[in-house]
């Protein structure tokens, strides 16, 4: 057993993390040697003007810094979202005469670009062709468009 | 802060309250900047370090599944930043640690004789001058009071190695002192 496996079983044991069949060992070398007294000495000194030391305490200056680059974010993905859905306001009246005037003018321009499809006219050899269901329906369609 | 309380803070901050951020900030400010500034030995790298390290804990609290790790989380965001800061600084690689690995000093081994302040001062100044890797070891443990197993979980290793870098630190830290003290008398 040499000084050096001794002070690594104190650096363990001061932590509480030696393995329980150390301590014994390490407690009979301690009593006859004073290096390894003296290096558990150094190492709760060391412990002890940590636990005074006083811990730096954040300036202000750092929370501003933050904040403004953490609500900045913020602000800036907000305001993406909001650019990707726009809302326009527009009046009922304005937007009810649009809407008129869209339909309007839907009908007046679409024959320009349209042409209407040609009537189909079927002959009677051809509906007593095709099967009851269809025929009475055919019928039936004619009637209510007569009407 | 209670656990109860501050899963429910961070749930909040999940769901983008800002003003919970805050309140969660505020609880973790002085660690995090007296972290930064005892690795970095600066004021203003420190609070650099702090800001971008919180930004990105805002930015990433989403990802975070069990808020009962939330100190270990956070500690791993901080350490990422720091030392990013210190590599770019010096061009300081991180070492493997091999068990033959002796030298846990910066640079020279900090022996100022002008050097009576009290003992505080004094193994503050010392544990400054710790390389990096070792200086965590000792903050993380003995100011933060962090087991084995937390520490090996933000830095990286194994809790053998963080075992072996305390033990290296701290009798770094006891040669010194025997040689100033020893001078001394």
């Amino acid at each position: 057993m040499t000084c050096t496996e001794v002070q690594s079983w104190i650096s363990n044991y001061v932590d509480d993390a030696l393995e329980e069949e150390h301590v014994g060992p390490m407690f009979a070398h301690l009593g006859s040697c004073l290096d390894c007294q003296r290096f558990l000495q150094s190492t709760l000194k060391i412990r002890s003007s940590v636990n005074t030391d006083a811990k730096f305490a954040a300036p202000e200056s750092l929370q501003v810094r933050v904040m403004k680059s953490v609500e900045g974010a913020d602000y800036d993905s907000r305001r993406r979202v909001d650019m990707l859905s726009i809302r326009i306001s527009i009046p009922l009246p304005a937007a009810m005469a649009m809407a008129v005037m869209l339909v309007i003018g839907s009908m007046v321009i679409s024959p320009l670009f349209f042409e209407r499809p040609p009537r189909v006219q079927f002959s009677e050899n051809t509906i007593e062709q095709l099967p009851t269901s269809l025929r009475t329906q055919l019928k039936i369609t004619r009637i209510l468009l007569a009407e | 802060m209670q656990a109860d309380d501050q899963e429910v803070l961070i749930r909040r901050v999940q769901s983008g309250d800002t003003e919970a951020f805050r309140q969660l900030y505020g609880s973790y400010k002085d660690q995090v900047y007296d972290y930064c500034r005892r690795l970095l030995n600066n004021a203003e790298d420190a609070e650099d370090a702090a800001q971008e390290a919180f930004v990105r804990i805002y930015q990433n609290i989403s990802t975070l599944d069990h808020p009962a790790s939330f100190r270990y989380w956070l500690y791993t965001i901080v350490r990422n930043e720091v030392f990013g800061r210190i590599r770019l600084r010096s061009g300081h690689q991180m070492e493997s640690l091999r068990d033959d690995e002796e030298r846990v000093w910066i640079d020279e081994t900090p022996h100022d004789k002008s050097v009576r302040s009290e003992t505080t001062e004094l193994v503050r100044m010392m544990i400054g001058k710790l390389k990096p890797e070792y200086r965590e070891v000792i903050l993380l443990r003995e100011y933060e009071g962090m087991s084995y197993v937390e520490i090996a979980a933000i830095t990286g290793n194994t809790e053998s190695s963080v075992k072996s870098r305390l033990f290296k630190a701290r009798r770094a830290l006891f040669e010194m002192l025997e040689t100033i003290y020893g001078e001394k008398e």
